[in-house]
């Protein structure tokens, strides 16, 4: 069978219902990419890009789409919180646990544990594994491939993606429970990519990374051939070049030095000169400007915060320099 | 009685958010701080330093002296409590995750955490109460955490409380206030009791008697209490503590009472079908020994956490 949709996991809710998170598989074989999405329940974007790539990857499998053949096998499980995205919250809806920090899980532990050990037996005999997630709730990102440790083998493959911005992060304690951290450690390379903000759907930058992940997909193998998918324009963004690595000295944060509403002036994507406003505190209540925020470096704005509610301290921005 | 603000933030509507104490004493002695709220569900410390702050104003009120310091800090997280949630409302954070914090850090909840860690490292004893959270009830307890059990110890032992639990390594949270204090030298106990969102008055008045066991032992205080706690704790650790999961979804209602003895097969409550009358799954112990952790929400899923016991 070429295309199979499965539950990897059915959670047995406390009236009489069960709660079950899909997968669905296309190809042959032992499974050589897997794309997770949806562990937030407010991030839309990977969801939307996982319907793009089912419906894509169904047309190949079943020969409609002649331009393509599939030499191994995709597994795509979409919605990773379904109880999260069903009831509009980030996180595990019944006790606010995230887990994106649960791993790697325990099978007969709290519900947020089973589901990290279930998704990781799901995906530790993958060969890659690519992890969509939208800005967190607060900010909008340019589309970017993140890296959250010195593994070896990536750098090359996370270039496949096209994508503007490769940012090599620095693990911390909390990162540890991460499902890329996870994988990692057990040999399965994992690609966290973000684009967006939470609760929006943002058509352009999921269209960027579809294509970025058929590249990916074309790059490791698993792909083969061409066709009108593949071509994509950055409009608004050319000037961007592709693959821009960002390790820890070179990611400029912007953190608010004052309390108040922040009215942004710029765009995720702006290529900034130091000192450029990226936009202004202001004070609601007394009606004036409170501050000028300006770039801190030469480089390119690769966040950008959608929420303007600021206190001091909060990040508004960050540029990669 | 001193009523101050130690520190204060602005808020976007260019309001102020303000970190509030009270403090009693000469300032010739020891310091002792109390600092409770840090979640914002977490209401046992309000009443307990209410307890406490009419305690000492009576105290002070007859003339009979308060040598040192002690400080209440009742509501460390009040955006959170006055919201009725857990942890800082704009982004979700849980504050007692930021230590120690700074001005300058990313995020108002580090630089708040920063505001009340630079406070309270220089007393001499700090007590960090908890109400445990929305879902497991506690008897009184004091968590100690390995690394810094020769210091701690010793005052846990006074706190009038049912339990110690010693915490080994691996469990250990390093971005705590508890920790963070501990590491900075100042002895800090972790009281939890109770359970989110309500008080439990003879929990309370157990850690009253405690608080004030420890501040005469401190020096602080003579004679506040008619005599010394005896009570002895038992002790908790990673080798003795056994945890009761459910196999099965549902609603749970409890039978026995957290901070009782039960027996290997006792029932600990039972997980209910509410569709057909049925009896689920019976929570049953496996163990003799202390119930020191009893599930209070209802609402079960397979392998939520339904007790702890000491086993004996």
């Amino acid at each position: 069978m070429t295309t199979g949709v499965e539950s990897i996991l059915s959670i047995e809710l406390p009236f009489n219902e069960k709660l079950a998170f899909y997968s669905v598989s296309f190809g042959e074989g032992g499974v050589e990419v897997a794309v997770a999405s949806g562990f937030y329940g407010d991030e839309h974007n990977g969801m939307y890009v996982c319907h793009k790539l089912v419906q894509f990857l169904r047309e190949v499998a079943e020969g409609k789409n002649c331009g393509w053949k599939l030499k191994g096998r995709v597994r795509v499980l979409p919605a990773l919180n379904p109880l999260g995205t069903l009831t509009d919250r980030r996180y595990w809806p019944f006790d606010n646990r995230d887990i994106n920090v649960s791993f790697p899980g325990v099978p007969s532990g709290e519900t947020t544990e089973r589901i990290a050990a279930s998704v990781l037996t799901a995906l530790r005999s993958c060969r890659y594994c690519i992890d969509l997630h939208s800005g967190a709730r607060f900010f909008n990102e340019l589309p970017q491939v993140r890296l959250y440790e010195a593994v070896q083998a990536p750098m090359e493959q996370a270039a496949a993606f096209d994508l503007p911005i490769i940012w090599r992060r620095i693990t911390t304690p909390l990162l540890s429970g991460s499902l890329a951290h996870n994988l990692n450690e057990r040999g399965v390379p994992t690609f966290i990519v973000h684009f967006g903000s939470a609760n929006r759907i943002n058509k352009f930058f999921c269209q960027w990374v579809f294509v970025g992940i058929l590249k990916f997909l074309r790059t490791v193998g698993v792909l083969e051939g061409d066709g009108p998918e593949l071509e994509f324009t950055p409009v608004g963004l050319e000037h961007l070049k592709s693959g821009r690595t960002v390790t820890p000295d070179q990611e400029y944060r912007v953190l608010s030095k004052e309390s108040g509403l922040f009215v942004a002036d710029s765009r995720v994507g702006d290529v900034l000169e130091k000192d450029r406003p990226i936009g202004r505190i202001i004070d609601p209540v007394g009606g004036r400007e409170v501050s000028v925020v300006a770039s801190p470096r030469a480089g390119v704005l690769f966040t950008l915060r959608t929420n303007p509610v600021v206190y001091e301290g909060t990040l508004l921005a960050r540029v990669a320099g | 009685m001193n009523v101050r603000e130690f520190y204060r933030m602005k808020t976007p509507l260019q309001e102020k958010l303000g970190l509030f104490e009270t403090t009693f004493g000469d300032g010739r002695g020891k310091r002792f701080a109390l600092v409770s709220g840090l979640h914002g569900d977490e209401l046992d410390g309000l009443y307990l330093s209410y307890r406490l702050a009419k305690f000492l104003r009576a105290w002070e009120d007859s003339g009979k002296p308060i040598r040192g310091q002690v400080s209440l800090i009742p509501v460390a997280n009040p955006l959170a409590t006055a919201a009725a949630e857990r942890f800082w409302p704009f982004g979700q954070i849980d504050v007692n995750r930021c230590f120690p914090g700074r001005a300058g850090d990313e995020g108002a909840p580090f630089v708040w955490a920063g505001a009340l860690f630079e406070h309270l490292k220089t007393f001499d004893l700090a007590m960090d109460v908890h109400s445990s959270n929305l879902f497991l009830r506690e008897c009184p307890q004091v968590r100690v955490v390995e690394k810094f059990r020769e210091a701690v110890e010793p005052y846990a032992g006074q706190a009038n409380v049912d339990v110690v639990w010693i915490h080994d390594a691996p469990t250990v949270i390093e971005t705590t206030l508890s920790y963070n204090l501990n590491a900075a030298g100042v002895p800090t106990l972790v009281v939890e009791m109770g359970v989110g969102y309500r008080i439990q008055t003879q929990f309370v008045d157990a850690v009253f008697r405690g608080v004030l066991n420890l501040l005469m032992n401190l020096n602080i205080l003579s004679d506040a209490l008619d005599e010394p706690v005896k009570k002895k704790a038992i002790y908790a650790t990673e080798r003795n503590v056994r945890y009761l999961n459910s196999d099965s979804g549902g609603f749970f209602v409890p039978e026995a009472q957290v901070g009782s003895t039960v027996r290997s097969g006792d029932r600990v409550g039972e997980i209910l079908n509410a569709l057909t009358g049925e009896v689920k799954e019976p929570v049953v112990s496996k163990w003799d020994g202390y119930l020191f952790t009893v599930r209070a929400h209802p609402i079960v899923y397979p392998g939520s956490l339904m007790a702890r016991i000491i086993e004996t």
